[in-house]
């Protein structure tokens, strides 16, 4: 009979040391090293989102009609947009996530912004984000409107002077050709819910009737099964963004409207002694309404008082 | 005897080990401290360089938002000093523009004395903001200052003006 070897595999103390020694060394480097990297992820999306803040700022207008800007990104890019409109003025949140794979990174940290009005979609990916900005006027310029998008439109019957005004942009993202559309455009149809195309993804109504250069002076439009009010250069934000972004961005534009005002009533005292200017108790009075405003339905009410504001004849304009 | 030999020797292993390990882990704490404090270096130089940017471009393009520009026909680059009287320190617009301090100073008579509503428009520079940030830098542009002045008819005097934006560096 053989003799069974009873002897297992000797093991010295300082081998199983090593071993487990390493076991632990090895995944702490491992843990550290993922933690780098995704610390690294969150670093990188971070200065993405304050250097695409930094973009906004060259938007501001001056005498110009409008800017534009393409902005390619290196990679797949989400961008978050929260908006507050508490406090003076409001402010906005930009976040932005990278797609790594099929899954998209965790969002960096949100840079807050309280001097720039940012319409798009509350969240929009794309790698190329075209941005333009234009000059809202109530009666005075209030401040810039920038409208943020990455996906491509396509505008059904749409009138000549939005088609002018956007041409004049040079935005590659927005076609005015029915029969250019492509399935993936979002259709933007102009006065009716439908064209032979098929159905359309939102509509604008014009609904202006008195003193205007179009239908679509003033008007709303219906989509995500809402209606958001628009008046003069409005229109673009309120096709361009989503309702509740929309609204609470209107919101934050009539507070500082509404502090405009404020400063133009201290002007126009101030001045009084020198020249005739726009009454500062209708001013203070126009102020306090916008401060108050409600919803965008709200400031298209305003826009008659904005306009008799506007047409008052003064020696020493203000705006 | 032997015993001793034997248990001695085991725990001295045991010693070079720990001794081993402990270096080891101070090896990889200080490895990792480096890496971090090389990475915040940088990223403090980056927070300096966006910063820098954001200064620029806000001193480039605030100059013709509606709290200073002129009105009517002015065009561009001119900062209407009548309006400005009342941005000094304007509570609403406290923590609006992301930037350390906004100054408007006449270029010439230079003079050192701020602008108030009292001594307004016999003064040297309007300061319209300051976050008292202790360690800032500046950039700045040239513009138009103007305001009414009312004589046999109101017409508008305008003087060479700076635009000085402040901001803060880490």
């Amino acid at each position: 009979m053989k003799k069974k070897n009873k002897k297992g595999i000797e093991m010295t103390f300082s081998w199983m040391f090593s071993i487990i020694a390493g076991a632990v060394i090895l995944f702490l480097a491992i843990y550290a090293a993922s933690r780098l990297l995704k610390t690294a992820k969150y670093e990188v999306s971070t200065v993405t989102a304050k250097e695409l803040s930094i973009i906004f700022e060259p938007m501001e207008t001056g005498i110009a009609s409008g800017k534009s800007i393409k902005a390619s990104l290196s990679e797949e890019t989400k961008i978050f947009n929260d908006c507050y409109d508490t406090g003076t003025f409001g402010e906005q949140r930009i976040s932005l996530a990278v797609k790594k794979g099929k899954q998209w990174s965790k969002p960096g940290a949100e840079i807050p912004i309280n001097n720039k009005y940012i319409f798009s979609n509350a969240t929009t990916d794309g790698k190329n984000v075209y941005i333009f900005g234009m000059p809202f006027e109530f009666p005075f310029k209030a401040a810039d409107i920038i409208v943020l998008t990455t996906r491509s439109y396509c505008f059904i019957n749409s009138p000549d002077f939005i088609m002018d005004e956007l041409e004049t942009l040079n935005l590659e993202n927005i076609k005015f050709e029915a029969r250019n559309c492509t399935k993936e455009d979002v259709k933007v149809c102009f006065g009716s819910g439908s064209w032979v195309g098929g159905k359309c993804d939102m509509v604008v109504y014009g609904t202006c009737s008195l003193a205007c250069e179009s239908d679509f002076d003033e008007g709303y439009v219906y989509k995500d099964k809402k209606n958001i009010y628009f008046s003069g250069k409005l229109i673009y934000p309120a096709i361009f963004s989503s309702p509740d972004l929309y609204e609470c961005n209107i919101k934050r534009l009539a507070k500082k409207a509404g502090q405009l005002a404020m400063l133009y009533k201290d002007e126009a005292n101030w001045l009084s002694t020198k020249c005739g200017t726009v009454s500062s108790a209708e001013l203070a009075n126009f102020g306090q309404q916008l401060n108050a405003l409600k919803d965008s339905r709200s400031l298209v009410m305003l826009s008659g008082q904005a306009k008799a504001l506007d047409s008052q004849i003064a020696e020493c304009e203000l705006w | 005897m032997v015993k001793m030999i034997c248990c001695k020797n085991g725990q001295f292993k045991i010693q070079q080990m720990t001794f081993m390990i402990a270096a080891v882990f101070l090896f990889f704490v200080l490895a990792g401290l480096f890496l971090l404090s090389v990475q915040f270096k940088n990223l403090r130089k980056q927070a300096d360089v966006i910063a820098r940017n954001q200064a620029m471009m806000v001193a480039e393009f605030l100059a013709e938002s509606p709290e200073f520009r002129c009105g009517g026909s002015l065009g561009s680059y001119c900062i209407d000093t009548d309006k400005i009287i009342f941005m000094i320190n304007r509570q609403a617009y406290k923590e609006f523009w992301p930037v350390a301090y906004i100054r408007v100073y006449k270029a010439y008579p230079q003079n050192t004395l701020a602008c108030t509503r009292e001594n307004y428009p016999d003064c040297g520079f309007f300061e319209i903001f300051n976050s008292g940030a202790s360690s800032t830098t500046s950039t700045q542009s040239f513009v138009a200052l103007c305001r009414k002045e009312k004589a046999e008819v109101v017409k508008d005097v305008c003087e060479l003006g700076k635009f000085v934006i402040g901001y803060r560096v880490q």
